[in-house]
């Protein structure tokens, strides 16, 4: 449904060319739930408005994201307007991607208006049903945003997300600034909305645990792992995607020593060499995409035939 | 309540209903009485009379609805088109933004009321008199405080979060512009167009003042005041009343706009 190669996005900025996004492919199967997990700043929220051309104009997209046949980043703003919203969904990070002198009701109705030409009459007795299958409550529609708490705000959102049944939905960190209670909740929530395709961007690794079906692991603007949810959790291949499990309270707590590069002059080959307990001489050229079983890894581990 | 905007809407609506009742609680305002002419205050004519015997209470009186009348034209005006360049400019940014960023410098840089003078002058020589004129002329100089403050807000407005989010549901930048940006950049707007209501009320007055603003014999504040001054000594009443009432009505305005303020940005703040 969604296929994507050989991204690139940089922003030139007045200290260096940041790269955000380094040479991404990866695909997103129809009614899957593929989950990109990495640490702040690795690229992801980036690779996320990449796929809807929502970054500002200082960013420099190459590469290809096909979605349905047709390669995104050669439509016009006009037709790109027509995907999103009713082809392609985006949820937003929580809080404040609510408009605070909106009612909700208006907001989630707005896509429906907007590609459907539908009245407001019947958009909102269609966002009613939204809200009560979500479980906000078809009367507090016509309520402001500062009426609702953070979890309710996210359930506002994924509404909007989902409201003119869209092909493909594309959530920044549903579970953003909610507390252990609210996350549990917000993965109830898209359970219930989990036959629909959906790309998911998070660093709550639990969230990824119990949603996706397939994982891919972001690290330093490069996809270093993709593998299903299943196998990933059992036996991660990437020692990144190692480090980044046992980093978790459940396994642990050991967190990864160092820090992640500047992404303005990463480091050449593998970026992630110097915080690596396996690094070796061969890991500073450029490691290649090993596919293993089904399974993708960005390591000379895996290596073979260079490795031993 | 805020202390400062009841105090401040009481002395406003003091203004306006005075002005709306004049036609029934004061006289002739053009009723001339040479027999009466400088009469001090008194019951019959509360606050005098002037030089050619007209009531003065009923002039001030007619007065307030001419002064209140035309600021309030000349602010929605100014605001109307102010608020619209303003958020173009700002939303659009490029070289549209730089144009109208140079012609807001420009209009910054000439001291208002000799700009007025010029342009009511130009006005006059074209069109002939009316006070049309001076609202064009006030308009003009007055628009781009409007611009400058809207631009500002749309500035950081169109980096949040919820402009990213009507981007991504498919909405166009003007409907994004009008629906989203412009209704939450309302508070501000509305604190600066009350507090530059009573500017407005002085800049008609000095026009009025200098007898470039409404003509006589309609009965205007300013034009009251100069009338009055060559009698200052002898009918001080003829200066003290219009000029009472100036002050008022721009006091009025400009507590309202501080309690304005108070009530929006401590708002704002909490968001």
């Amino acid at each position: 449904m969604l296929e994507i190669e050989d991204l690139k996005v940089y922003f030139r900025t007045n200290a260096g060319i940041v790269k955000a996004v380094d040479d991404v492919s990866f695909e997103v199967r129809k009614g899957e739930n593929f989950t990109i997990i990495g640490e702040s700043g690795s690229g992801k929220s980036v690779l996320a408005q990449a796929i809807l051309r929502l970054l500002p104009k200082n960013a420099e997209i190459c590469g290809r994201i096909i979605f349905n046949g047709k390669d995104l980043l050669k439509l016009s703003e006009k037709e790109m307007r027509r995907i999103r919203g009713k082809e392609i969904a985006w949820i937003p990070q929580s809080q404040t991607s609510l408009n605070p002198v909106l009612n909700v009701g208006f907001q989630c109705a707005e896509p429906l208006m907007e590609h459907f030409r539908m009245d407001k009459k019947s958009a909102f007795a269609r966002i009613i049903r939204i809200f009560e299958f979500l479980g906000i409550g078809g009367n507090r529609i016509r309520e402001y945003p500062h009426q609702f708490s953070g979890g309710m705000r996210q359930r506002v959102l994924v509404a909007m997300g989902i409201s003119a049944d869209p092909k493909l939905i594309i959530a920044d960190e549903p579970t953003k600034g909610l507390d252990a209670s609210k996350r549990s909740q917000i993965v109830e929530l898209f359970r219930k909305i989990g036959d629909k395709t959906m790309l998911i961007i998070t660093h709550d690794i639990n969230f990824a645990e119990n949603l996706a079906d397939r994982i891919a692991v972001m690290y330093c603007g490069k996809i270093v792992e993709v593998s299903p949810a299943k196998e990933f959790f059992r036996e991660p291949l990437h020692p990144y995607s190692r480090g980044l499990l046992d980093s978790l309270p459940s396994r642990g707590l050991k967190p990864i020593k160092g820090f992640q590069p500047s992404m303005i002059n990463p480091p050449k080959g593998c970026r992630f060499r110097e915080r690596c307990e396996f690094a070796r001489e061969i890991c500073k050229d450029e490691p290649p995409l090993i596919s293993l079983n089904g399974r993708f890894v960005r390591c000379w581990l895996y290596d073979r035939g260079n490795w031993d | 309540m805020n202390r400062l905007c009841v105090t401040g809407l009481g002395i406003i609506l003091l203004m306006v209903i005075l002005g709306l009742l004049a036609p029934l609680i004061a006289k002739n305002p053009y009723k001339t009485d040479l027999k009466d002419r400088l009469e001090p205050p008194s019951l019959k004519h509360p606050f005098g009379t002037d030089q050619l015997g007209r009531d003065l209470f009923s002039r001030v009186l007619w007065g307030a609805r001419t002064s209140l009348f035309v600021a309030l034209t000349i602010s929605l005006i100014s605001m109307s088109l102010g608020c619209i360049i303003g958020a173009v400019s700002g939303y659009f940014g490029g070289i549209i933004d730089d144009i109208i960023g140079r012609i807001i410098d420009v209009f910054l840089a000439i001291p208002e009321l000799v700009f007025n003078i010029a342009l009511v002058g130009i006005f006059c020589a074209a069109y002939g008199v009316s006070t049309w004129n001076v609202i064009l002329a006030v308009v003009i100089t007055n628009w781009v405080s409007y611009a400058r403050i809207t631009r500002g807000i749309v500035l950081s407005l169109k980096e949040r979060e919820f402009v990213l989010c009507a981007k991504a549901i498919g909405a166009g930048e003007w409907y994004i512009l009008l629906r989203h940006v412009i209704p939450n950049s309302i508070g501000p707007i509305v604190v600066l167009a009350t507090l530059n209501m009573g500017n407005v009320i002085m800049t008609i007055a000095s026009l009025g003042f200098l007898g470039l603003g409404i003509q006589p014999p309609t009965p205007e504040w300013g034009q009251m005041i100069n009338a009055g001054k060559d009698y200052i000594t002898t009918a001080p009443w003829l200066t003290f009343f219009p000029g009472l009432f100036i002050a008022l009505s721009v006091l009025g305005f400009n507590l309202l706009g501080e309690g304005l303020r108070d009530v929006l940005e401590r708002r704002s703040f909490i968001e």
